[in-house]
């Protein structure tokens, strides 16, 4: 059994294109240690969480935060910004109208974590993903 | 730069993103993709061959494309998609309204 371990601790620019920086460099480190079928899926739900954060839930704050723990059996990956937060209750159990242009966030949350976790007032978000055994072929 | 090169013949419109389709991007290519559909095209194609990444706001710029060439009487659809891709536009159930094909 390993211990789960935070590898990565970081404050991001409340920006939209510091998202795509964050994880370009993701790409060429960190994520290049997971398996490589997971690698997808783990930056999406970065990518989802801290759209969220910057658009809904900065507002006039200058930075989110984000926070990654390797878990003995996959990723734990946190996203906090300073807002108010968001009704996290209702837009989980809302499925996106067909043909919305928006309102897909939380559907991939849960569609691609194991577990996904808010807390009360909603700006502050864990994702679990969890690997498959067989993706892991002994590089973790 | 621009982020995405467009190819127009006749009345069909191939949009190549040069990176992903994200919410950064997606400011750039929404107007660029709109203005396209006001021009007139009966098609356009969203070539993702480029891309290694989109989300959920580049779903929506799909969805809108559509929603806005159906409405014309027009079609729209995408090609070249990764196979993460493609399983994330099955999962969203937006391949039920425009075709999808792979790499």
């Amino acid at each position: 059994m390993k211990e789960n371990a935070i590898v990565l601790r970081r404050s991001i620019p409340a920006l939209l294109p510091a998202i795509d920086r964050f994880c370009c460099e993701l790409r060429e480190g960190l994520l290049a240690e997971f398996p490589a079928g997971e690698r997808f899926a783990l930056e999406l739900l970065l990518r989802e969480a801290l759209t969220n954060a910057i658009c809904h839930g900065a507002k006039q704050a200058s930075e989110v935060w984000c926070e990654i723990e390797r878990m003995d059996d996959g990723v734990a990956m946190r996203v906090s910004d300073p807002g108010e937060g968001f009704d996290w209750r209702q837009r989980m159990e809302a499925a996106a109208v067909p043909l919305a242009e928006s309102g897909r966030g939380i559907a991939i949350l849960l569609r691609y974590a194991s577990a996904v976790r808010f807390n009360e007032s909603g700006n502050w978000v864990e994702m679990v993903r969890r690997f498959d055994k067989g993706e892991q072929n002994g590089k973790f | 730069m621009a982020s995405f090169e467009v190819l127009r013949e006749k009345d069909c419109a191939t949009v190549a993103p040069t990176g992903d389709v994200v919410a950064s991007s997606v400011s750039e290519l929404r107007p660029a993709m709109r203005d396209l559909v006001r021009s007139g095209i009966r098609e356009m194609v969203l070539d993702l061959g480029r891309a290694e990444m989109i989300d959920s706001t580049g779903i929506g710029l799909m969805l809108s494309a559509y929603n806005s060439l159906s409405a014309a009487g027009g079609k729209f659809s995408v090609i070249h998609a990764s196979t993460e891709m493609v399983e994330l536009l099955r999962t969203m159930r937006v391949q039920q309204h425009f075709q999808v094909s792979g790499r």
